[in-house]
């Protein structure tokens, strides 16, 4: 049964096909939480709430008004944004990488100084430039998708992509030598 | 589990970038290791399999409590034609005369604190204030209507002018009705308080004069408190659209010119994709927030 049907089938009182939607999302949607968060226990624990959530709601998904991809990484980006407002009631919502630790990501005192060195470079850049930057070479999310989700143009969504590369490479030096030894490890 | 991206892909997605950002080149053996670099250096993290598993239960299990609640609906409806009829004029006109919190109780619902106040006039007046409270643990934060009116009412000038002769919990019956006689919701999420506003109006207590035009407040006040309530209640601005204020006297059907200001003003918040649409209403004489209409079905 394809996306559309599943949904269907959900509206329609079926709501225990909802598991085949879940197969089919959960893990791009905890991959995306993980990259906003960098805690794995955080992220499995919004990845629970996202997807009980969106149970609860799909009657209310309308398909005329967007995707179903979308109405569900918006659940999950709401959800994200809750969590740091609660955590930090005064920060930059949008703002939260400073936030995010590296625990769960590096397993190595070499992979550890790696880690933070990228996590400085990306940390460099504006929130919505580092967001966007991940989810189109992170989170192998389109160039659509990424339009659908932050609600710009294909082309500003390019077009911020590009310049936050670009950016990226401006500091080359450190990037380049850090990508490299990663490399090596890997 | 990390895509693989071959020197085609990787050229390809330089292209689409080049065409905005002219600094990127395509045909750059540089450039293109940069970009397969930075794509390898990603956090490469895996979905642990038995909290999928553990979580795919909970959803199973979930869905099934949905289901079994949901059931009952339909078979009423199809019982009766006149059911949507029958619950909408005891939503609007039945319930709040009956005013019994007991028999209409049910989670996700919308109550009203409603205080009767009886000036000291030998009871001639009466007012009433009316408190809108909404419970959702999920769903909707709590808040309150007309704080500058339950302020009032709290204080001790406004206790001995006009002392409480009764407070009931009453449900706000708007919305979409969906349920068996004797239950009264909104539909999960939505709520209408519009029918309940001409109610509030007619009875608000010591409420300053109408508002000549040359007071009025400008934009940027009118949306700043709104913004400010917005953010005090933890709504999330990230996925909307700037507030705009809902001007309709500016309407170019409007052949008439109201002779007073507007007592209130709303603000509007529109989210994505119909995902979020919030309506904040603010008083232009107290620059307070007195209403809020709410379509949220995200949180």
């Amino acid at each position: 049964m394809d996306e559309k049907a599943l949904i269907s089938a959900c509206q329609n009182g079926e709501t225990e096909r909802f598991a085949e939607l879940y197969d089919l999302y959960v893990d791009r949607i905890f991959r995306f939480i993980f990259h906003k968060t960098m805690q794995r226990d955080l992220a499995e624990d919004l990845t629970s709430d996202t997807f009980v959530r969106a149970l609860e709601k799909v009657q209310q998904f309308n398909a005329e008004k967007g995707k179903f991809s979308t109405w569900i990484y918006t659940i999950a980006r709401n959800l994200i944004t809750d969590h740091w407002r609660s955590y930090r009631e005064h920060r930059d919502i949008e703002d939260v990488w400073d936030l995010a630790s590296l625990d769960d990501v590096v397993d190595s005192a070499h992979k550890q100084l790696i880690g933070e060195k990228l996590h400085t470079a990306l940390r460099n850049l504006s929130a919505e430039s580092r967001e966007i930057l991940i989810m189109r070479f992170w989170q192998d999310l389109s160039f659509a998708q990424i339009s659908e989700l932050t609600g710009k143009s294909e082309g500003a969504v390019k077009m911020k992509v590009g310049r936050a590369l670009k950016k990226l490479r401006a500091d080359a030096p450190t990037l380049a030598s850090f990508i490299a030894i990663s490399f090596l490890l890997q | 589990m990390k895509k693989k991206y071959t020197d085609s892909d990787i050229q390809n997605m330089l292209v689409e970038l080049a065409e905005f950002v002219p600094e990127i080149k395509p045909n750059d053996t540089e450039w293109k290791e940069f970009l397969r670099e930075f794509i390898s250096a990603r956090p490469n993290i895996e979905l642990n399999e038995a909290f999928a598993r553990e979580l795919r239960d909970r959803i199973l299990e979930r869905s099934q409590q949905l289901k079994t609640s949901r059931w009952k609906i339909p078979q009423w409806l199809k019982l009766s034609g006149t059911f949507i009829a029958g619950a909408a004029m005891c939503a609007l006109v039945i319930v709040p005369i009956l005013r019994t919190p007991d028999i209409i109780d049910a989670p996700n619902f919308i109550h009203t604190k409603r205080t009767q106040l009886q000036a000291m006039n030998g009871g001639e007046e009466k007012h009433e204030v009316i408190e809108l409270i909404l419970e959702d643990s999920d769903n909707i934060p709590e808040f309150d209507i007309a704080p500058m009116m339950a302020k009032e009412m709290s204080s001790p000038e406004m206790a001995r002018s006009m002392p409480m002769s009764e407070t009931q919990e009453l449900m706000v019956a708007a919305g979409t009705l969906n349920s068996t006689i004797g239950e009264v919701s909104v539909e999960d999420g939505m709520i209408e308080p519009m029918a309940f506003d001409g109610m509030v109006n007619s009875r608000m207590v010591d409420m300053p004069p109408q508002l000549e035009w040359e007071k009025m407040p400008s934009d940027s006040a009118i949306l700043r408190v709104a913004t400010e309530f917005f953010m005090k209640h933890n709504f999330d601005t990230l996925s909307m659209s700037e507030p705009q204020i809902d001007k309709w006297w500016e309407n170019e059907e409007m052949t008439w010119e109201p002779k007073f200001a507007p007592d209130r003003v709303g603000v509007i918040f529109s989210g994505e994709n119909g995902l979020e649409d919030i309506r904040i209403d603010v008083d232009t004489r107290t620059l307070k927030v007195v209403w809020m209409t709410y379509n949220y079905s995200m949180r």
